[in-house]
């Protein structure tokens, strides 16, 4: 009952969170520089707007209102489903990002896997091989990894694994789950680093802890200890962390999807942005921090699988 | 004790390569053979030979001279930008962690908001907005990672607060100062000198995204990041030495803050422990 | 407990394992296993979509030959029959009368005639539409546009409310676009596949990554070699390069298909072929004549005294390309040779004159779309160092790139002094380019915050308005001509030279401006 109240408070929570980000879409949009007004006219052949054309076109827009109304009849388009049409291409911006979340999503999720994986696994054996000749090149390779810009990763991958061997394709998503193996590793690199560092401290602290010393004097295996007491403890903040990493990868996916050539909607996002296609910078922002927005209350829900004491506290509440 | 002597070592080796960097930037004029903007467009990308030892870039500027320069403009921002958002981080995750209740929750949504906006695309939006100088990328840095900082605290300071110990220096009556100051920061300095380090690196990086983008450090001013990312990619294949000199310098630097990062966590650990003993 | 821990790691996993390959599956495997050669598809890249699609006025680029226009234009830029065999028109122009080809067929076996003609015309009207390649402005294209009738199945006359003696100029490729009217939808846009009467036939679009298009085996005229292209979207530089050379596509195309360094290093390589085309773009140094120092037209000239442009080609663009003199492109056919100008020390003296000792810093705005493109940034760079080491003077150059969005804002609002920027020539008839730039009220004059007036350059930009003698506005474009490279409304750098390359695998890939032959004599290498 207890844990079904703490997710009814946490879904609760929920719905400010999403109205707070819809604000900041919609101010994301507003505050870039420059007057779409002009480009939106330029792109149906009037190079050389006049006033009038230009008031036509603000109102054709719906930019010549105060923000306030702007900001609430877009909100309840946004509710109805409709995200408006893109002023480059005039697309229905629903669709397109619907369209492409999945592609992003299959892209992110890679990443962050791999990212849990060999990160978490990374910084297990780097713990468990301390003071050995595999812990001095596991932490190199994942400081390394992490002091490596990711654009650059990519590129060398491309050359190296594309170019030279021939083995996988240089950009594209027309072979399968081939496509998605250089972008994932360029894009979940850094994080690979970084997570195994973080799992390798966190085990390191934990095991110097009282209770740590006082399971060794009872006499536990070195590896229960490990496994038990250490690991478990130092999940929380690798957890989070993980969480925070998500939206770094949705960001991240920006550079990677162009250099990759997938169209997803950091690639969209990209051109939306060079072009001041403020709907579908709003629409963005909306979609990827809902999303985000789950995945993290996916996570806040691991806490109280991995630690007991968050439970107890949430049986408090 | 002969741990102790090797770690010490290691820590003098590597900060000894970071000092090595610092002292090159700060030393610039100095150590520079040529002016790093100076154009001779009678010298276009020459290999590396006598006269310049990196060879020359695409106006036949001196690759060596500009790598000299190349960590000014990085180091700095790198620096002021993570000190910002960690003094913000700091403050903000201790506020949610030990006051709870509405303060968190409120705090929570906030850096729920933020952390819902994917940081490249906000630091892109706002450096876009404001115009690429110095000023607007530590801002947009700082507006886009101090959630990473106030959510590692607070998850900490939550664990540490259900500690027995805490909840018994609460029950003889210990001051919140008290018991921040003297138990809840000792206890979450491991991981924030990690992350510190981690993200001081990880600045270094994306200002070179954004400079991958046309939105970092502006040219003519050498920018070890804007010379891997910018114009000379396109030279990747035909003139390498343009690349490969900042690129080392960018993953010295780097990976040698994230070891020194390493080093002091190690070192702290230890006086951790003694303090526990005494 | 071990074991729980593992399990409960285990099952995280396995969820992201069922989300990702719910996720999965849409990306489609290459098929094409061909018999014969002509059968095997070619593949091709390009920055950007070539099919944008159902909303974009053309659907297609020209080049593909989906569809094809009435009008089209020779190597020299001058219209010649496409679609329409012939054309004349009365005294004044008002009156213009097209035949039509007649043994013309759609790709779907409808008929090309007059009333297609019309129905084109009926769909033009609830425009404007947009595209990436030009706007469709029925006002703009066929200004005063009184009616258009049909006189037989293939005959159609235009008349308009003022006289246009160079109609035929505007209505070149893209201005007389035409597609069989069941391909539209009540709106206008499209509602599936565009249908034209070109070499080839769209299969299959997927925006943002691929389009494939096929032959159309009842073409009317010479029909292409190979059976099927497939055309990749791949928006970064160095990835499309690594495609070309990993083998997974056969040719780069478009603007900025490759770039100069990369282009030097496969012309030394018998594997690879790169082509130099003729390109109406120019590439112009605007800058703001509305301020100090560039108001001063002996700054402008100093400037451009200044410029080694010969070095500028030969350095950073490879040498594909042609030191500019004067404002019109070299592909105009109105295109008058003016003298190219090296004399730095003249040059810096006009500008010692101009500046003096005083502090001066300049802003030099560079567009980010170009700046992929074209090696900008360099020549800014370059443009800079020359600027700031003038013997005497005080010269501070910063360099800004900028999305071109708020970098036109910055220009309008005269808060720049410098831009590099490319020009092409929308239209055949220059008039609307001299218009915009040259006329103390000229559009791209104000917006652009050029600040440029000459009275000799307004009434011979009024003359031309009205004039209805093709002679006459040929000398009058003259004069325009000299005049810009004497009084400089902005700076001509060079007039661009489009570069594409292919593997040798393929042949009969060259450069060109947008041309009817487009990829009909492409094919695989023996």
């Amino acid at each position: 009952m207890s844990i079904l109240k703490y997710i009814c408070r946490r879904l609760l929570i929920l719905i400010p969170v999403l109205l707070g980000i819809s604000l900041a879409a919609f101010l994301l949009g507003r505050i870039a520089p420059g007057d779409p007004v002009d480009d939106a006219l330029f792109r149906i052949g009037v190079e050389f707007p006049t006033e009038s054309d230009r008031a036509d076109m603000r109102a054709g827009l719906g930019l010549d209102k105060p923000l306030p109304v702007q900001y609430w009849t877009w909100l309840q388009r946004t509710l109805q489903g409709d995200l408006g049409h893109s002023y480059i291409g005039n697309r229905d911006i629903a669709d397109e990002l619907l369209t492409r979340l999945p592609i992003t999503l299959k892209l992110s999720l890679s990443a962050l896997l791999t990212t849990i994986l060999l990160g978490i696994g990374g910084g297990i054996l780097m713990a468990a091989c301390r003071g050995t000749f595999w812990e001095a090149l596991l932490k190199s390779l994942s400081s390394l990894l992490l002091s490596i810009p990711s654009f650059w990763i990519a590129l060398f991958l491309i050359t190296i694994f594309a170019e030279q061997l021939h083995l996988l394709p240089t950009s594209g998503l027309d072979s399968g789950v081939r496509s998605l193996i250089l972008p994932t590793i360029a894009l979940a690199s850094a994080n690979i680093g970084a997570t195994a560092r973080l799992t390798d401290a966190n085990i390191r602290a934990e095991l110097s802890q009282q209770y740590i010393i006082t399971a060794n004097a009872k006499g536990l295996s070195p590896r229960a200890v490990m496994l038990h007491h250490a690991f478990r403890n130092s999940l929380i903040p690798i957890i989070t962390l993980v969480g925070n990493y998500f939206g770094g990868i949705l960001g991240g996916s920006t550079i990677i999807e162009t250099i990759f050539a997938i169209p997803g909607l950091g690639s969209y996002v990209l051109s939306a942005i060079q072009n001041r296609d403020y709907p579908v910078i709003q629409g963005y922002v909306l979609i990827t921090g809902t999303t985000f927005v789950l995945i993290t209350l996916a996570i806040d829900l691991l806490y109280l699988v991995v630690d007991p004491k968050i439970r107890i506290q949430g049986d408090a509440a | 004790m002969t741990q102790r002597k090797k770690q010490t070592l290691k820590l003098i080796a590597v900060s000894s390569i970071l000092a090595l960097i610092v002292l090159m930037t700060i030393f610039a004029p100095h150590l520079a053979p040529y002016d790093p903007t100076a154009v001779q467009m009678d010298q276009r990308l020459l290999a590396p030979c006598a006269a310049h030892p990196l060879g020359t870039d695409a106006l036949g500027r001196d690759v060596l001279s500009r790598v000299i320069y190349g960590g000014r403009a990085s180091l700095l921002l790198a620096v002021i930008a993570t000190c910002c958002s960690m003094g913000a981080g700091l403050f903000i995750g201790i506020l949610a962690g030990y006051c709870e209740g509405v303060v968190d929750m409120i705090i929570s949504g906030i850096s729920n908001i933020f952390q819902g906006l994917p940081s490249t695309i906000l630091m892109i939006a706002l450096v876009g907005v404001l115009g690429s100088s110095s000023s607007s990328i530590v801002l947009a840095l700082v507006v886009t990672s101090w959630v990473g900082f106030s959510r590692l605290v607070r998850g900490e300071v939550l664990k540490v607060k259900q500690e027995l110990y805490i909840e018994g220096m609460r029950c003889i009556g210990a001051s919140h100062w008290h018991i921040i100051w003297r138990h809840i920061l000792p206890n979450i300095r491991t991981n924030l000198i990690v992350l510190f380090t981690t993200r001081v690196g990880r600045v270094v990086l994306s200002v070179a995204g954004l400079s991958y983008l046309g939105l970092g450090i502006q040219p003519p001013t050498p920018d070890w990041g804007e010379m891997i990312s910018g114009s000379a990619r396109r030279y990747f294949r035909s003139a390498p030495h343009l690349l490969w000199a900042p690129g080392i310098c960018i993953i010295l630097l780097t990976l040698s803050i994230h070891l020194l990062g390493d080093f002091l966590r190690d070192w702290f650990d230890v006086k951790q422990d003694l303090v526990k003993e005494l | 407990m071990k074991k729980t821990i593992l399990s409960r790691l285990l099952c995280i996993v396995s969820v992201f394992s069922l989300i990702l390959s719910g996720c999965g599956n849409t990306g489609t495997q290459t098929t094409a296993n061909p018999n014969t050669n002509t059968d095997q598809e070619i593949v091709f890249a390009a920055s950007r979509d070539q099919c944008p699609g159902e909303q974009d006025a053309y659907y297609a680029s020209m080049s593909l030959g989906i569809w094809e226009p009435l009008i089209t234009k020779d190597a020299s830029g001058k219209p010649i029959p496409a679609l329409a065999s012939s054309w004349e028109h009365n005294e004044d122009s008002t009156v213009w009368t097209f035949h039509l080809q007649n043994d013309v067929t759609f790709s779907n076996g409808t008929p090309f005639n007059s009333d297609i003609v019309l129905a084109n015309f009926d769909r033009m009207k609830k425009g404007p539409f947009e595209s990436s390649f030009y706007g469709m402005n029925l006002e703009t294209l066929y200004p005063n546009l009184l009616s258009y009738e049909k006189i037989d199945d293939f005959t159609v006359v235009l008349t308009l409310d003022k006289p246009q003696p160079l109609l035929d100029y505007s209505m070149v490729n893209y201005g007389s676009a035409m597609f069989e009217p069941s391909c539209f939808s009540e709106d206008g846009s499209f509602n599936g596949f565009a249908i034209g009467t070109g070499p080839y036939v769209v299969t299959e679009n997927v925006l943002g990554q691929y389009a494939v298009i096929e032959r159309n085996e009842t073409y009317w005229g010479t029909s292409g070699i190979t059976k099927k292209f497939r055309f990749k979207v791949i928006p970064d530089p160095e990835t499309r390069y690594s495609a070309l050379r990993a083998g997974e596509v056969q040719g780069l195309c478009d603007l900025g298909a490759i770039s100069p360094a990369q282009a030097a290093e496969l012309s030394s390589d018998p594997n690879y072929h790169v082509s130099v085309g003729d390109s109406g773009i120019t590439h112009f140094l605007n800058v703001n004549g509305g301020a100090f120092p560039f108001s001063d037209v002996r700054m402008r000239e100093g400037l451009s005294l200044l410029l080694d442009r010969k070095t500028i080609v030969d350095s950073f663009f490879n040498g594909c390309g042609i030191p500019a003199g004067g404002f019109l492109s070299y592909t105009s056919p109105f295109y008058q040779e003016q003298p190219v100008q090296h004399d730095p020390e003249k040059g810096a003296d006009l500008i010692r004159e101009v500046v003096g000792n005083q502090a001066i810093e300049l802003l030099f705005l560079l567009p980010n779309v170009d700046a992929n493109r074209y090696p900008y940034q360099e020549t800014a760079e370059y443009i800079q160092s020359l600027l700031e080491n003038i013997e005497g003077t005080n010269i501070k150059v910063n360099i800004q790139l900028m999305d071109w969005g708020p970098c036109k804002d910055e220009m309008a609002a005269g808060k720049y002094n410098l831009c590099l920027k490319i020009q092409g020539l929308p239209s055949a008839n220059p008039l609307s380019l001299f218009k915009n730039f040259m006329a103390s009220d000229g559009s791209t004059n104000k917006n652009y915050g050029l600040g440029y007036h000459n009275e000799q350059a307004d009434a011979l930009i009024n003359e031309a308005k009205t004039s209805v003698d093709v002679k006459r506005l040929t000398e009058i474009y003259t004069q325009l001509q000299e005049i810009s490279a004497k009084d400089f409304p902005n700076i001509p750098v060079m007039y661009s030279q489009e570069v594409v390359a292919s593997s040798s695998k393929i042949t009969g890939y060259e450069a060109s401006v947008y041309g009817l032959t487009g990829f009909t004599q492409v094919g695989w290498a023996k």
